[in-house]
């Protein structure tokens, strides 16, 4: 049986993967993109196997469309168990929105309508998954950049409202609270605490950058000042859970992924006493 | 509004088959504004243009001289043709070979390029399994009207396309390393293979001495493109 993941930790991405786990720089867990590693072999998943025998592995899906219309694929939620089984993954998460519709895999993340009827039909989705995967199930609040035409409910209230209808976990994407507010002119600590903390099961942070008026969430720059703090708070609440720093753009060179690493670590350890300051 | 009705109608738009004006007559307005909407249709356009440009950079690089905006009408023109339906990412770049030969004006090149990319992907990502025919899920035999791992590295450097050259490799990654590689093949290479499935060696290959494909045999395992066979077969007859 693994350690469960706590900490720092970081994704595991295709231009540093090896050089982390050869190297002799610390970090608490990684993260994976299962669809990177699904069905295939190769160096990749030689990679993956030497990473998972050093340190806890967590699995953030892209691909599910929880909340699309599409059928789920039931052949690929077999094999995701699978390698969430080889690597003893305790919970699986993905994202809360659609990606896939008519039968166009978008491979992005799209908001859905904030409305009853998505929260059921999404919430209904969950539970299957999970019943498949035979783990739990948490889903992330993603980053919008328009409120979808037909809702009723704010985001909130709307990721809540999944949540407890699916009694799922939160992954609570503590950037993507910052870019949405700062986008929609709403209150990032209020939307914050308004989400259902006692449901998180692992915290997000990530850089993002600006285009014209927007912020995009573009997991690509270090992690700002306002969400370290935003992340800080969102730890007062939450207690001990994983922290995964996302840099998935304009990736750098390993030592400054870990040097931003090591920086919230120190940054974030008042915030939770079970946590090492360094690694 | 129903959920279905949301999907018929932003679907579509994601896709840039439909404007998001045309969305908000169907489903009312959007609050943040018709420019928040529409915007994701921009970014799906720029997501597959961007993911097939790094799936296959030397095509990319190659259409992108021919002007400002050729790559992003080429990729639009292919998604069209064949919308990405796959969860795999990667996945959206399978028919793009084949679609470049029938549909562009240096598509035997070209496609041939891409489809040089697109085997080094699928023996990079294959499966650690033995197929069960002789020889490996991490082999591939390729035969182009063109050098195309040679045009590619012009097209990549800038270079002068080299001349059209009918050219078979085998690509395959070693095991051991998970490197990929790839050699062209002589006829000794050609009796290796058809052995390894058990087929009977005709015509020139049948010429060949034994010791000759038996060095040939032992080359390539040393090369790591085949592995000790599992399951030898007897020779089909004749």
């Amino acid at each position: 049986m693994r350690h469960h993941a706590h900490g720092l930790g970081i994704g595991l991405r295709k231009p540093f993967a090896d050089a982390l786990v050869d190297g002799s720089r610390d970090v608490d867990f990684v993260e994976i993109i299962p669809e990177n590693f699904v069905g295939r072999g190769g160096r990749a998943v030689a990679t993956l196997r030497r990473a998972a025998e050093r340190w806890p592995v967590l699995a953030h899906g892209v691909s599910l469309s929880l909340g699309g219309p599409d059928p789920l694929d039931r052949a690929y939620l077999v094999a995701l168990k699978a390698l969430l089984d080889l690597l003893e993954v305790p919970v699986y998460t993905d994202h809360l929105c659609w990606s896939s519709a008519g039968g166009y895999a978008t491979h992005d993340l799209l908001p859905l309508p904030f409305s009853a009827e998505a929260v059921a039909h999404t919430a209904a989705r969950i539970r299957r998954v999970a019943d498949v995967l035979e783990r739990p199930v948490a889903v992330e609040n993603i980053s919008f950049y328009a409120v979808m035409p037909g809702g009723e409910l704010d985001e909130p209230a709307f990721v809540t409202a999944v949540c407890d209808a699916a009694d799922c976990g939160l992954l609570l994407d503590v950037n993507n609270v910052h870019v949405n507010a700062a986008n929609h002119g709403r209150d990032a600590r209020a939307d914050l605490l308004a989400l259902p903390l006692h449901r998180t099961v692992q915290l997000h942070v990530a850089g993002h950058h600006r285009q014209g008026a927007r912020l995009v969430d573009s997991h690509g720059a270090p992690v700002c000042d306002a969400v370290l703090a935003l992340a800080a708070e969102a730890l007062d609440h939450v207690g001990d859970v994983p922290v995964l720093l996302e840099w998935d753009t304009s990736i750098p060179p390993l030592d400054a992924v870990l040097d931003e690493a090591d920086r919230l670590r120190t940054a974030l350890a008042p915030h939770r006493g079970a946590w090492r300051a360094s690694a | 509004m129903t959920l279905a009705a949301f999907f018929d109608a932003v679907g579509p738009m994601v896709r840039g088959q439909r404007s998001a004006a045309d969305v908000e007559a169907a489903l009312g307005p959007c609050p943040t504004g018709t420019e928040a909407l529409g915007w994701y249709a921009t970014l799906q356009a720029h997501h597959v243009r961007c993911q097939l440009a790094e799936l296959f950079p030397t095509v990319h690089a190659a259409v992108a001289r021919r002007g400002p905006q050729a790559w992003d009408r080429l990729v639009d023109a292919y998604v069209g043709c064949h919308p990405p339906s796959h969860w795999e990412l990667a996945r959206v770049g399978e028919a793009f070979a084949d679609w470049l030969v029938a549909h562009d004006v240096d598509g035997a090149r070209l496609g041939s390029v891409a489809d040089w990319r697109w085997t080094r992907w699928l023996a990079r990502t294959a499966r650690d399994t033995f197929d069960g025919d002789g020889l490996d899920v991490r082999l591939f035999v390729r035969s182009w009207p063109v050098d195309a791992p040679r045009l590619s590295r012009a097209l990549r450097d800038g270079d002068e396309p080299t001349a059209a050259v009918p050219t078979s490799v085998l690509v395959w990654r070693h095991e051991a390393t998970g490197r990929v590689h790839h050699l062209t093949p002589s006829l000794a290479t050609l009796a290796v293979l058809a052995t390894r499935q058990g087929l009977a060696l005709r015509g020139p290959l049948a010429d060949l001495s034994a010791d000759r494909v038996a060095d040939e045999a032992a080359r390539l395992l040393r090369l790591g493109a085949l592995i000790p066979d599992p399951t030898p077969r007897p020779p089909e007859t004749p």
